[in-house]
Parts: C-alpha cells; sequence; structure tokens
C-alpha cells in the first residue's frame, strides 16, 4: 500500500509530500524524502525501546505510567522538556500535566531558537510562509546556516529551484550564503560571504549603519550586499543557528530583525529562521496560546510565568533545582553541555521515547510510545507556522505520547 | 431548568423587561409542557438576556498567537490561576486560550467568531478553538487576496469564483467570507498598497470595487448565513470615511457587513486636521438597507493591534515605534502586530472614541450596528461594560468627556448626543443583532427552540458597568457554567461549520501543486479538529 | 594547537541518528572533527586519526577528517562528543555557548569513547 503525500516528520521544513511504501505493516520504501527522512522512515522500528522499564526492570505499561506519577507528584520541582517531536496534542497535554503539577516546563527551541524568540519579543518579526519566497524572492540570503545539510529540501522545495508565480528558476534568483565557513550550502550560492566566528553582531549592525548612511567601516563586499539588498524587488533573510548559538545570541537576531524591518523602507524583505525539529515551531505555538509564553514557563505559582535563564531546561540542571524530570520525545543527554546529564542522572528521570536514547539509558523510568507522523497522527507547525495534519501509515500496539500522557493527567487528578 | 420571575428582556421576541418564566431542557429552550428538570433558578430581581454574541474578535490563530509570543511584556501584567475548573493563563491585551473563553462567559457571552482565519492557517485557528471553552465559536474565512479570487475576478469567470469561495470554506471549514483590505494585501506584497475602490492592485488587472462586488454577489448566492465581512480600504487614515461610504452605496443590493467601522469613519485630510466621520456613517447606515456594522470602539489604555491588513500595520509601527511584526501567506493574505496604547489626551485617540459611541448612538436601528473593540485592535473585550455603560448613560458620557483631549468637543458631534440605549437596544447591539446578522436562529433569542445560551445579571442603573461586567449566571446549553462572575463548571462549547461542498477542477489543482507549498490534499482541515461541531445549511 | 570550535548538523549524523543513538553507524559520524589538511598536517595527524579536544569545560576524544573549513577551526556535529566540550552557561538565555568556544587540540592514541564509556565517565555512580 502507498500512502502518498505523508507529512514527514524530522525537520522544520515538515516536507508533505512523501510516499510510503507499506507492506504487512512494515515500511518498504520511502518516495521524495531527503536522505534523513528515509532514515527516519525506513529505520523507525530500529534501537526500540522495546519495553517500559523501570529501574531497568521491565514492567507493564500501567506500572512504568503509576511509577512516573508517583515521583512526579511527590517532586517539589519537577521539570519537563523536550516536545519539539511530537505532535501538538501531546503537547496540549505534556503542559496540562505541568500545570496541574506546578511543574517547570521547557521545549528544545531553548536550546536552538530560543534566542530567536527572545529577539522577536523585543524587535518583532517580518516574516512570510514559505511559498511567499517560492513565488516572489528575488534575494536570498541564508545567514550561519546550512540547509545542505540540515533542511535538504529547503533549496529544491521554497527557495532557490522551485517554479513560482512570478519567479520561475535559479536564474531570476540571486542566493547570498554568509556563514563562518564554506558549507556545502555556500556552494549553491551566487554569493559567498565569509565572517569570522563571533563577528555576526558588529556585521549586520554595520550593516543597519550603513543603510542609515553611517556605516563606513563596512566592508565593501557587505556594502555591495545592502545596496542589492535595498535594490531587490522581494528579499528574504534565512538564519540558523549561527546567530542563535554563538556569541550575541539573542542581540545576533536582533540586528538580523531590525535590519530587516528597516528594509522595509526601499523594498518587501522578510526574515525567517530556520527552525530545526519538525514540530519545535508547534511547540511554542501551544505554549503561547495556552501560557502566553513560548517556552521556559514555570506553574509553581499555580499561573504560569516565564523566565529563560531561570526556567530554561539547562539552566534549571546545571542549577540543580529540579527534582524529578520527565523529558518527551527529546534527548538532553545528547544535546545538552554534558555538566548538565549529571543532574538528570541524580534525580529520577522519566523518559518518553519509541527508541532507545542516551537519556533512557540514565532514566528511572522508561515509556515506550509510538512515533509521531509514522504510527500516530496529529499537527505539527512547519517553521514558517503553516500547520499540517501528522499521518500514520503503520499500526502499533504502543500509545502515543498523547494518550500517554492523558493517563497521567488522569492519575494526577484522581 | 426553571429561570423563574427574572425581568427578560429578549428584543427578537419582542419582550421588553417583562417577567416570563424561561424553561430549559436538554440545551434548549423549550415550553412549559416539555420541562424534565424542574431545577430552579430565582431570578427575582434580575435581568434575563439571551447569552451575548461576539460578531468580531481576534481569539485564535496564527496571527494572534504571534502577538501572544511577541508580547511577554503584556501577560505579566495579568496572571490567571487554576482553580477546580479554571486552567491557568494569562490576560491583559492577548490573553490565553482557556482565560478568552472564562473571560467571555463571566461576562455573560456564550458565542465568538474569531474574524481573520488565514485559509492556509486555519488548521491553526480550529486547533485554537478547542482550547477556547464554555462559548460557541468558529472563524470567518480571509478572501480578499486571494489569488483565485483575484484571478476570476481579472477573467470575469463569477460561476468559477463562487465555485471557489464555497471550496474555500468548506477547507477550512469557515463560516464567512471575511475581506481586508481588498486588493491591496496582495499589493502589500510588494510593499505597495491600494487608496480607491478603483486602484489596479499589483500584478493583476482588478480593483477593490470588483473583488467586493463578486465577493458579495457569491456571498448571497450561496446563501451564506452571514454576509461578506469587511474591512475597509484606507482603515485608518484620516479621510478614509468617504471610501467607507462609497463601499457602503457601490455594495448595494448585496448584503454587507462593515466591521469596527471606527477606524474607518474618519474624517479631515491629515493628523493635524483629524476629524469624526461618525455622523456622516451613521447617516450612510440609516439610510441604506441590507447593511450591519460592528463599531470597534475604543478602550484608554492598552492595546494589541492585529490585522490581516499588512500595509496599514507597517503604517501604524511607522506612527508609534512599536516593535512590528508582519506575516504574509502565500496564495491568500497577510497580517500585521503592533503593540498600541490609546491615551485619553492624546487628540487622534479621543476622536477616535468619540466616533464608535457616535456611530453606536446616531444610528436609529439597532439592528444595524454592533458592539465591538475589533478585540485587542481597540481594546481587549472584557471591557465591553465600560462601553455598555457610556451607551446607557449620557451623564457617564459627559462624566468621560471632561476626561479626554478638549478638541473632542470640536471634532465630534458626541456631547450634543442625547440617546440613551434602553436594556432592550443594549440586549440588540449585542445579541439579538449579531445573531440575526450572522444568521444564527437559535442565537441571541430566547424563544422556544433556542439554545438554552443565557446571561443574568444584577442590574443595577447607578452601576452599569459593574452590572455587566460578571454576569449572575451564564448558562450555556443549560449548563450554568458562571455563577456570581466565576465560572462553576467545564464545559466545551461547538464549533459551527456551514454544509458547503464544492470541489476543485484539475486546473485549480494544477495551480495549487505549482505555486502553494504544500500539497491540496493536505490543505482541508480534517474533522478531528471538529470533534463538536454544528453544522448550518446554507439556503 | 588552539582553534575555534564550531558545531552543526551534518546529513550523515541526522541519518545515522534516526537508525540509532547507541549504533556504531552514528558514533562513526558524530565523534568526528572536521579540520582544516594543513593545520592537520602541522599535528601530524591523518584522516581517521584520533585527536583529543580540550576546552574549559571537558574533553572528548574523536576522528580526524580533512575539510575545507579555516585553518584556526574545528567543526563537530552536534551530539554528545560536541557535549562534552561546552559549558552550561547560557547569560539568561536559555542557551549555552554551543559554537564559537576556544579549543586546545592534540594527537592522541586515546579511543574514541563509545556512548557507554562516555555516560560511564560522566555520570558514574550517580544512577
Ligand atoms: S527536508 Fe526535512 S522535512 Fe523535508 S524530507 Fe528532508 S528531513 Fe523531511
Ligand atoms: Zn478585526
Amino acid at each position: 500500500m502507498i500512502h502518498e503525500d505523508v507529512v514527514c516528520p524530522f525537520c522544520g521544513c515538515l516536507c508533505d509530500d512523501i510516499a510510503v511504501t507499506t507492506e504487512d505493516n512494515m515500511i518498504t520504501d520511502v518516495k521524495n524524502g531527503c536522505a534523513i527522512s528515509k532514515s527516519k522512515f525506513m529505520n523507525h522500528h530500529l534501537n526500540l525501546l522495546e519495553s517500559a522499564l523501570v529501574d531497568n526492570m521491565k514492567v507493564s505499561l500501567d506500572e512504568a505510567v503509576g511509577r512516573a506519577v508517583e515521583i512526579l507528584t511527590n517532586a517539589d520541582n519537577p521539570l519537563i522538556y523536550g516536545l519539539s517531536s511530537t505532535e501538538c496534542e501531546a503537547q496540549r497535554h505534556a503542559i496540562h500535566l505541568a500545570e496541574l503539577l506546578g511543574a517547570t516546563i521547557d521545549q528544545t527551541a531553548s536550546v536552538c531558537h530560543g534566542p530567536t524568540i527572545l529577539g522577536t519579543q523585543d524587535a518583532g518579526c517580518v516574516k512570510c510562509t514559505l511559498g511567499e519566497v517560492k513565488n516572489r524572492a528575488d534575494l536570498i540570503i541564508y545567514w550561519g546556516c546550512n540547509p545542505a545539510e540540515a533542511h535538504i529540501r529547503h533549496f529544491r522545495r521554497y527557495s532557490v529551484f522551485p517554479e513560482g508565480l512570478f519567479r520561475k528558476s535559479k536564474k531570476e534568483r540571486e542566493v547570498v550564503v554568509v556563514d563562518v565557513r564554506n558549507t556545502a550550502s555556500a556552494r549553491i550560492a551566487t554569493t559567498f560571504l565569509q565572517i569570522a566566528p563571533g563577528t555576526d553582531f558588529e556585521t549586520i549592525s554595520l550593516m543597519r549603519a550603513y543603510l542609515k548612511g553611517k556605516g563606513d567601516a563596512l566592508p565593501d563586499e557587505f556594502k555591495n550586499l545592502v545596496e542589492r539588498m535595498k535594490r531587490c524587488e522581494f528579499g528574504i533573510m534565512f538564519f540558523g543557528l549561527g546567530l542563535t548559538m554563538s556569541r550575541g545570541k539573542h542581540l545576533n537576531v536582533d540586528a538580523a530583525l531590525r535590519l530587516v524591518r528597516d528594509l522595509n523602507e526601499y523594498t518587501k524583505f522578510s526574515i525567517t529562521p530556520m527552525r530545526g525539529h519538525y514540530n519545535v515551531a508547534g511547540a511554542g505555538s501551544t505554549m503561547a496560546w495556552i501560557t502566553g509564553y513560548p517556552f521556559a514557563v514555570n506553574f509553581s505559582m499555580g499561573y504560569p510565568v516565564s523566565n529563560p535563564g531561570e526556567f530554561s531546561a539547562v539552566d534549571v540542571l546545571a542549577r540543580k533545582e529540579c527534582d524529578a524530570a520527565l523529558i518527551i520525545a527529546s534527548d538532553p543527554v545528547a544535546n545538552f553541555p554534558a555538566e548538565s546529564w549529571k543532574h538528570l542522572a541524580d534525580i529520577p528521570t522519566i523518559v518518553m521515547d519509541p527508541k532507545v536514547s542516551l537519556t533512557s539509558r540514565i532514566a528511572k523510568v522508561s515509556i515506550p510510545v509510538a512515533t509521531a507522523g509514522i504510527e500516530a497522527e496529529g499537527t505539527a507547525y512547519r517553521m514558517d507556522g503553516i500547520p499540517l495534519r501528522l499521518k500514520k501509515v503503520v499500526d502499533t500496539t504502543r500509545l502515543s505520547d498523547a494518550a500517554v500522557l492523558s493517563r497521567m493527567i488522569e492519575k494526577v487528578r484522581a | 431548568m426553571i429561570i423563574k420571575n427574572g425581568t427578560v428582556y429578549d428584543p427578537a421576541n419582542n419582550i421588553n423587561g417583562e417577567k416570563v418564566d424561561i424553561f430549559i431542557e436538554k440545551g434548549k429552550i423549550v415550553d412549559e409542557s416539555e420541562l424534565r428538570d424542574k431545577k430552579e433558578i430565582e431570578a427575582s430581581g434580575l435581568v434575563v438576556l439571551p447569552g451575548g454574541v461576539e460578531i468580531h474578535t481576534h481569539i485564535a490563530g496564527s496571527k494572534v498567537n504571534i502577538a501572544r509570543i511577541m508580547r511577554p511584556e503584556d501577560h505579566r501584567k495579568d496572571v490567571v490561576r487554576k482553580t477546580p475548573y479554571q486552567r491557568s493563563g494569562t490576560g491583559y491585551t492577548v490573553p490565553t486560550t482557556f482565560t478568552i473563553g472564562y473571560r467571555y462567559a463571566e461576562m455573560g457571552y456564550t458565542t465568538v467568531w474569531e474574524a481573520a482565519a488565514p485559509p492556509l492557517g486555519a488548521r491553526h485557528s480550529h486547533e485554537e478553538l478547542l482550547d477556547i471553552p464554555i462559548v460557541d465559536k468558529g472563524i470567518f474565512t480571509l478572501m480578499g487576496s486571494n489569488y483565485f479570487v483575484l484571478k476570476y475576478t481579472e477573467e470575469g469567470e463569477f460561476e468559477k469564483l463562487k465555485n471557489f469561495v464555497a471550496w474555500l470554506l468548506h477547507a477550512t471549514k469557515g463560516y464567512a467570507v471575511k475581506i481586508v483590505n481588498p486588493g491591496g494585501v496582495e499589493s502589500w506584497k510588494w510593499g505597495k498598497n491600494v487608496s480607491s475602490l478603483d486602484d489596479t492592485v499589483q500584478n493583476f488587472n482588478v480593483t477593490p470595487r470588483e473583488i467586493l462586488k463578486n465577493l458579495a454577489r457569491a456571498a448571497d448566492e450561496l446563501h451564506l448565513p452571514h454576509s461578506i465581512h469587511v474591512h475597509c480600504n484606507n482603515l485608518g487614515s484620516p479621510g478614509n470615511y468617504a471610501i467607507t461610504r462609497e463601499t457602503i452605496e457601490m455594495l448595494s443590493p448585496y448584503r454587507r457587513h462593515i466591521t469596527h467601522i471606527q477606524f474607518n469613519s474618519y474624517a479631515g485630510e491629515d493628523w493635524g486636521t483629524f476629524t469624526s466621520g461618525g455622523s456622516d456613517i451613521a447617516a450612510t447606515l440609516n439610510k441604506s438597507k441590507n447593511v450591519t456594522c460592528d463599531v470597534g470602539q475604543v478602550i484608554f489604555g492598552d492595546a494589541t493591534t492585529m490585522t490581516a491588513d499588512g500595509p496599514w500595520q507597517h503604517t501604524l509601527f511607522k506612527l508609534s515605534g512599536n516593535k512590528w511584526a508582519n506575516s504574509d501567506v502565500e496564495m491568500e493574505t497577510g497580517a500585521g502586530i503592533v503593540p498600541y496604547r490609546f491615551k485619553k489626551k492624546n487628540v487622534v485617540n479621543a476622536i477616535q472614541w468619540s466616533i464608535g459611541l457616535e456611530v453606536l448612538l446616531l444610528t436609529e436601528d439597532p439592528y444595524k450596528v454592533f458592539l465591538t473593540t475589533d478585540h485587542p485592535n481597540a481594546g481587549p473585550f472584557y471591557h465591553y461594560p465600560q462601553v455598555m455603560e457610556l451607551l446607557m448613560s449620557r451623564k457617564k458620557r459627559e462624566e468621560m468627556l471632561e476626561t479626554v483631549h478638549p478638541l473632542v468637543k470640536e471634532r465630534s458631534v458626541l456631547p450634543s448626543i442625547e440617546r440613551e440605549y434602553s436594556l432592550s437596544d443594549l440586549a440588540v447591539v449585542t445579541r439579538a443583532g449579531t445573531a440575526r446578522a450572522l444568521g444564527m436562529t437559535a442565537k441571541g433569542h430566547l424563544g422556544v427552540g433556542a439554545d438554552a445560551d443565557i446571561s443574568i445579571y444584577r442590574f443595577d442603573e447607578e452601576q452599569i458597568q459593574k452590572s455587566f461586567q460578571k454576569a449572575a449566571y451564564t448558562i450555556k446549553d443549560g449548563v450554568i457554567v458562571v455563577k456570581d462572575g466565576t465560572v462553576v463548571a467545564d464545559h466545551m462549547g461547538k464549533t459551527y461549520v456551514l454544509d458547503v461542498k464544492a470541489d476543485l477542477s484539475e486546473e485549480e489543482r494544477q495551480i495549487f501543486s505549482k505555486y502553494y507549498t504544500v500539497q491540496v490534499s493536505n490543505y482541508p482541515v480534517e474533522e478531528a479538529y471538529l470533534p463538536q461541531k454544528e453544522v448550518v445549511t446554507c439556503r | 594547537m588552539k582553534i575555534v570550535l564550531l558545531s552543526g548538523r551534518t546529513t550523515k549524523q541526522g541519518v545515522t541518528a534516526e537508525i540509532g543513538k547507541t549504533s556504531d553507524d552514528y558514533l562513526q559520524n558524530v565523534a568526528v572533527i572536521q579540520l582544516n589538511p594543513t593545520l592537520m598536517e602541522q599535528m601530524g595527524a591523518k584522516d581517521g586519526d584520533t585527536v583529543e579536544v580540550q576546552t574549559a569545560h571537558g574533553s572528548a576524544v574523536v576522528m580526524c577528517h580533512k575539510s575545507d573549513i579555516g585553518e584556526n577551526m574545528g567543526f563537530i556535529p552536534y551530539g554528545p562528543w560536541a557535549n562534552l566540550l561546552i559549558g552550561t552557561e547560557t547569560q539568561g538565555t536559555g542557551m549555552p555557548d554551543s559554537k564559537g568556544v576556544e579549543a586546545e587540540l592534540k594527537k592522541t592514541d586515546k579511543n574514541v569513547e563509545s556512548v557507554d564509556e562516555l555516560l560511564a565517565r560522566i555520570v558514574e555512580g550517580r544512577k
């Protein structure tokens, strides 16, 4: 059986044209997806968490869920973290659970585009959907991101190569890559501009100054870039973790957001972050509509309070402030600074994941779940905020994240 | 359930302050003979109204949520604690979803309409509606700069346009055709705008006039329960009352609803000569048929402006210097968001405030003009009781006029208006009128067969605002959801959708797959987002 | 050798993480550092040799590969090995300094630690 137009549950491109072939409830072929997408679909059944575990002993799902709830309700300051690689209903339940527990809840944006959110809260954000780029952009800038390896079909589907309404091919588009290293993406660009690590803020700030007639110190190649930005008919800047993770962080993003904003005095210009996990945009969305804040929220007062740096997961772990953790669809032991693993090992950590992860290796309770987007349905939000319906292409006896979380909620309320 | 001895205002059924008992069974208002559950609410001394019906608000979907994400400073001013019946949240100008449901219900409102859903983001709007408790709800679908609408208008292909409108309402699970700055939103995608009904849209040989007429005709011919819902061109600009008047007049004889008309009733040439065009607009409304409007009344204090009118939001960003978000949507629409504060001593703001009241008071037929604040554009919805008081009391208006910029007295006729709303008038502009304009036959009245959505107030003529801020009871689907202004039940309302059905042609599918970035099969909102729906027949 | 450490996604990292983070494929593609050939020559390291990377926050042994990256830089794909080298300070943002950390590089005979060895070293005796 061939499932057409399946949404790929891997990266923020959220490609929705994947054709998945299944035979006897096994995925046997994947078409249209990139290498990573193929790997995700074809290997989703490998290295699974085979059973619910408590202290590495096999237990029933009910027992594991019961133990998890016991740990969470006995904790004074539990942390719920993850969310970006599962669907929105699970996220909504996770937020509800956090509220009931008076917990801290954070999602993976805090270690990818959290600084983008902070920048947006300061400066606003002039953005558009990816189809606007495909249909209109004649100048495309990728700054501090490497879609050739991280968002593999981005060029082909949304920006450089596709046929659009007003731009028919690559010939009608200028592509600029700015990065600290010559990446695979740089090779696709019509212009590659290399900057030294840690100089994004000064470069962008000088560009803003130059735009306002004061940027003499700006290198000529960037002066030239600003001129082209002013002259184009529809410009777009995509940016990645090159801005958010390097020195300056939200200030880098803030500068970029303001540069683009100011360019709208001259022409139409937009900016869009290259969100990583396929539903990290959804995690920010659900948290915002339920709590008002997209990440780093604490419920200990009985209402939501947000403060990145205080309630963000890395900080909470580094300061050893949480006394239990529930990790949903994420692997902080692979993704966080090693120092923060120690606290996750010290406290009772509960992991909900389809697969064995580094975090599940140190967890007290592991709960196997269905893989969202392959074995469970739900909503996911693309990097530009477009919501799409994830599909279920194979059956499983394992419960979805949403189902497990709603069982936990029932038990907490009981 | 029986609501006993209340003083009932049910203008749709010509009941005007009479003692009438109301009988409720299985969520509906019934004849006494059908009553089984004899539980009583003793309502003597209390005022009984149909549940409030909100015709235009921004409560769900991408632009609302961008505003939430962008404004942490806003949320901190107004936190909402969890209770046994209530989820926690934050309020202020862009409340969280749960808080929205509670606050409407606390005020006695039981039906609310999200007035601007971008079709490609409709799934998002519906997903947020799932987290808005108590009230019945639904969305209007943005169409005024849709590629297919522009294309078919340009080509003079009305039947194709009509079919597309039907398909889009079906695909987005929308209830009405929303038009924002027709054509201007498309032009904004190149940083441009339109400024008259006869300007041509960038890259399309069509004018706002043609777009409006075509969509109005389509909505009428499809027998949609609600007319087109229009945010006019030139919103926010001095002198724009002329284009508003022209829009109302040229659309005759089609049905049309002009939204937040206060923002489109400005006379004067520039900000210096800014003056009210409210009486002019009221005069136009008075002599026109098949037209309704809501006012978008200004509330002094903090607001968050958010519309699909991208170019206006950019202008507002430049005027205010506040942070600005823009969000353009491929093939369809756009949006902009700018925080704003309406100040009593700012002459323009003060005149804007007077205009909404002028239109509400000078429009003779209350079935033509409705109370909104275009939440949260002109202020948060939970300030409605403030406006109710000003409508019902000339004395309160005079007191307020003393506190605002003195030029209002010269540039607005508000000080000379004597009219005071009766409770019946008020029930029309917040219930009976909105329900009728929306074509919601079971809402806005208390006759047999109506939904048992009822609000009961401890009404005190001396304290009108306080009387309406917190309902003594709000009853939704026959369930007491609010008592003494506090939510006492965990209740979920329904989403309203239409029974329209239509298919895309092969050619449309091809255009779709080329120029959208999602597959056409993944575009329509799935039934999963409508766990509790009410399907309305178009006839 | 002093370098500035960069980290980021690679296709292989993405592909092999989906097989499993405890798989050898993953280790082969993530416990690596991309270096400029000139720098590798100066260190006397060949493609596939192991090097030890040391920062203020920790150390990691990874395999080195040639790439056309700048001479004063090294690139490690996201994953636990990269995370051995960064700190938890976020300057109030929630985001650690994941890119642009200064590091000291030297050739080594040590083997790349497996996931289990890593975990044992960091969380030993804690669980
Ligand atoms: S680019 Fe991203 S969303 Fe698209 S197929 Fe590849 S991994 Fe999936
Ligand atoms: Zn509005």
